[in-house]
């Protein structure tokens, strides 16, 4: 597939209106944007669509995008913009209720975790516990462990403050925790 | 001492700590064991998470995957395809070729000579009304990709066009078109006979003794014509004898030519012997590529051969470019342009020969029994050389282009390969129809040329791809011009090896063609305003 000076110039290319080079982008970014839906969006379907709509919006976008930066991670944003759009559109009231509230720092300001860290043998419990946070803290984990975007980015995609997105992380991660030591 | 809290810590792991935040935490880190140990957790953590989300629990949709589905289609044509071609290759191509490398040119060379040589030393003035025909050439190109296009969505309208080219092709056009007499031992059109229509003729013995008001194409063991032609002669036989009035061009392939009659037009001619008798009588040029040519009577214009022995005993109108082992010139020669030869012995000139400068001698290394490794390197880097310039012209000329075929539709090997096939099949199916049908054997021809040319061109995109393959993505010009070296240099080493070779000079072409035409077709989308940003639509299965 494109290397990552291909990539940028195939998308210059598609600015200049190329639809095959838009399509040799989709080709190579569709599999990772994918993923990042799947992972935070309820069905395999909706995943599906909204990979559709956030290139949809992209190519839009394209205009904006500096062709001087990597362009992965400015379609991570756009990803990421979408997904949460749409998780809120589905969020329940009570998820909206719990999201919101805790915008205060971490209730445990405790030394250095001493417990063993997600020290676990399979994977697929991690998968477990991960698909059972909100939905919002899943999207951050998604975002910086898998889309490796910054603390800045992930903070705008989701309207607060990149202080907050590292409490966001952090909290979801003990969330994580707490759940392989209750059911392991 | 107070230690860090967790959250300082992650954010160290994650990178997100200004500089100096950075370094002292580094530092506490270094000297607190309980923070050590958490950071170090916390980091395995990380490492657990990245892979957890890098890993596929369930498959990508097919959509989204690379086109594998089509994977059964491609080997199918793949197969058909190549049943095709070696059946043309065993029963044109490769007797062509022998014959012509018994006379001692390969279709390479023979190509670059006419493109190259052509090209730079008089073709400019062709080339002019060469260019009206570009605009017909270039609406017939639109016309075959809005085809193409609409074949590669549906697998199905493929096989249609396919079809639909493939009865083309067999029925070359209607009785209107053209007369058309095949699968004759023995075609005579006798003497006061008239055909006021093109004639096609295959046979074992054709002999055209009346008239023929248009062309002749004709192909067959013996052709003898004695009549009358008002159009040209394109003609494919063992033996081919013109002793009657050809009021066009005469253009043939054959082991033997000879013309005793008037030819009005030009003579372009391939072969073992070919021969202007002295009864005969050309008012155009002369441009043959054979084993041994003699004139022994007048051309009235340039001289442009290649062979190995050559014999001028007549007047010549133009100049001479000559290439091959021998030349002689004769009591009878009267050339009124220069003489260049290139050749391996010096040529014999006779006193009485009448020539307006002297020959201009360029002395050629003799090929060895068993081939000179200098002679084999010098032929590898000339074409090598012919392969570049030309490219660096297409390339210099056009970055954009170079950049969007060999960035967006090289890098789709599958689905060029399958274009190129499609394409170069349907426009040399089109160039033969054409010759043979509606429009004529001028747009046929310039058809076929740009079809040979989008041939040797498809090597220049295909050796810049994979000299950015080997070398990366070119940043400014003189490193796109080193990737194109680099590439050209890799395909001909390819070419070079014995029989792989042309495998090689094949795929390069089908693939390079492949990836020209789907630029075109994605040109065409460009230039539709109203067309809405669209999502691919997933490869057909």
């Amino acid at each position: 597939m494109a290397g990552r000076g291909d990539l940028e110039s195939l998308v210059e290319l598609a600015r200049a209106g190329s639809s095959a080079a838009w399509g040799r982008v989709y080709e190579t970014l569709a599999p990772s944007v994918f993923r990042i839906c799947r992972r935070v969006l309820a069905s395999r379907e909706d995943a599906e669509d909204a990979t559709s709509e956030i290139f949809l919006r992209a190519r839009v976008r394209l205009a904006s995008y500096e062709s001087s930066r990597p362009f992965a991670p400015w379609l991570y944003r756009v990803a990421a913009n979408h997904c949460w759009d749409e998780i809120r559109k589905r969020r329940t009231r009570a998820e909206l209720d719990d999201g919101e509230l805790e915008l205060s720092a971490l209730e445990d300001e405790a030394p250095t975790p001493q417990e063993a860290v997600l020290a676990i043998e399979s994977r697929d419990s991690l998968r477990r516990v991960l698909a059972e946070l909100d939905s919002r803290s899943r999207l951050a984990i998604v975002l910086r462990y898998y889309a490796d975007m910054s603390y800045e980015d992930i903070g705008q995609a989701l309207g607060i403050s990149s202080n907050f997105v590292g409490v966001l992380l952090l909290r979801a991660r003990r969330a994580m925790r707490k759940g392989l030591r209750e059911t392991p | 001492m107070k230690h860090l809290d967790e959250l300082t810590l992650l954010r160290m792991v994650d990178g997100e700590l200004s500089s100096e935040r950075h370094s002292s935490t580094r530092t506490h880190i270094v000297d607190c064991a309980p923070c050590q140990a958490g950071y170090e957790s916390l980091k395995t953590e990380t490492e657990l998470l990245r892979a957890t989300l890098r890993e596929d629990e369930e498959p990508l949709p097919e959509a989204f995957r690379a086109q594998g589905g089509l994977f059964w289609f491609l080997a199918a044509t793949l197969v058909l395809a190549g049943l095709g071609v070696s059946q043309f290759w065993s029963s044109v191509v490769d007797p062509m070729l022998r014959g012509m490398d018994r006379v001692g040119i390969d279709g390479q060379s023979l190509f670059t000579t006419v493109v190259i040589r052509g090209l730079l030393f008089r073709g400019w003035t062709n080339m002019v009304s060469t260019l009206t025909q570009l605009a017909l050439w270039l609406s017939l190109l639109v016309a075959l990709g809005t085809l193409a296009l609409f074949a590669w969505r549906r697998i199905r309208t493929a096989a249609l066009a396919m079809s639909l080219l493939a009865v083309l092709a067999a029925l070359p056009g209607g009785a209107e078109a053209a007369v058309i007499e095949l699968d004759r031992d023995t075609y005579v059109l006798p003497a006061g006979q008239t055909i006021d229509n093109d004639l096609i003729v295959a046979g074992e013995i054709v002999r055209i003794e009346g008239t023929v008001n248009g062309d002749l194409i004709v192909a067959a063991r013996l052709v003898e014509v004695s009549g009358s032609i008002t159009g040209d002669i394109l003609g494919f036989a063992e033996e081919i004898d013109v002793t009657g009035t050809v009021a066009g061009n005469v253009r043939t392939a054959s082991r033997s030519l000879d013309i005793e009659g008037i030819v009005e037009g030009n003579v372009t001619a391939a072969g073992e012997i070919l021969r202007v008798g002295p009864g005969a009588q050309v008012q155009g040029s002369f441009t043959a590529a054979g084993k041994k040519t003699i004139l022994a009577g007048p051309v009235e214009r340039d001289l442009l051969i290649a062979a190995q022995t050559h014999q001028i005993d007549s007047r010549v109108g133009g100049s001479a470019l000559l290439a091959g082992e021998e030349l002689a010139i004769g009591d009878g020669a009267v050339v009124e342009g220069a003489i260049q030869f290139y050749g391996e012995r010096e040529p014999e000139v006779s006193p009485a020969a009448k020539l307006a400068s002297p020959v201009s001698f360029e002395p050629v290394e003799e090929d060895e029994e068993g081939g000179s490794r200098l002679s084999w390197l010098a032929h590898f880097v000339y074409f090598w050389a012919a392969a570049f310039v030309l490219g660096a012209a297409f390339v210099l000329i056009g970055p954009g282009a170079a950049e969007a075929i060999t960035a967006v539709h090289m890098p789709q090997h599958a689905k060029s390969l399958l274009v190129g096939l499609l394409a170069v099949g349907a426009v040399a199916a089109l160039a033969f129809g054409l010759m043979i049908t509606l429009v004529g054997l001028p747009l046929g021809l310039v058809t076929l040329f740009f079809w040979i040319l989008g041939l040797y061109v498809a090597q220049v995109y295909a050796g810049l791809y994979i000299g950015r393959e080997i070398l990366g993505r070119p940043t400014d010009r003189s490193q796109l011009l080193v990737r194109l070296a680099v590439g050209l240099l890799a395909i001909h080493i390819g070419k070079s090896v014995p029989y792989v070779g042309h495998l090689v000079t094949l795929a390069v072409a089908l693939w390079g063609f492949g990836a020209l035409t789907l630029f075109f077709l994605d040109g065409l989308t460009r230039m539709t305003p109203a067309a809405p940003p669209a999502v691919p639509a997933p490869e057909p299965v």
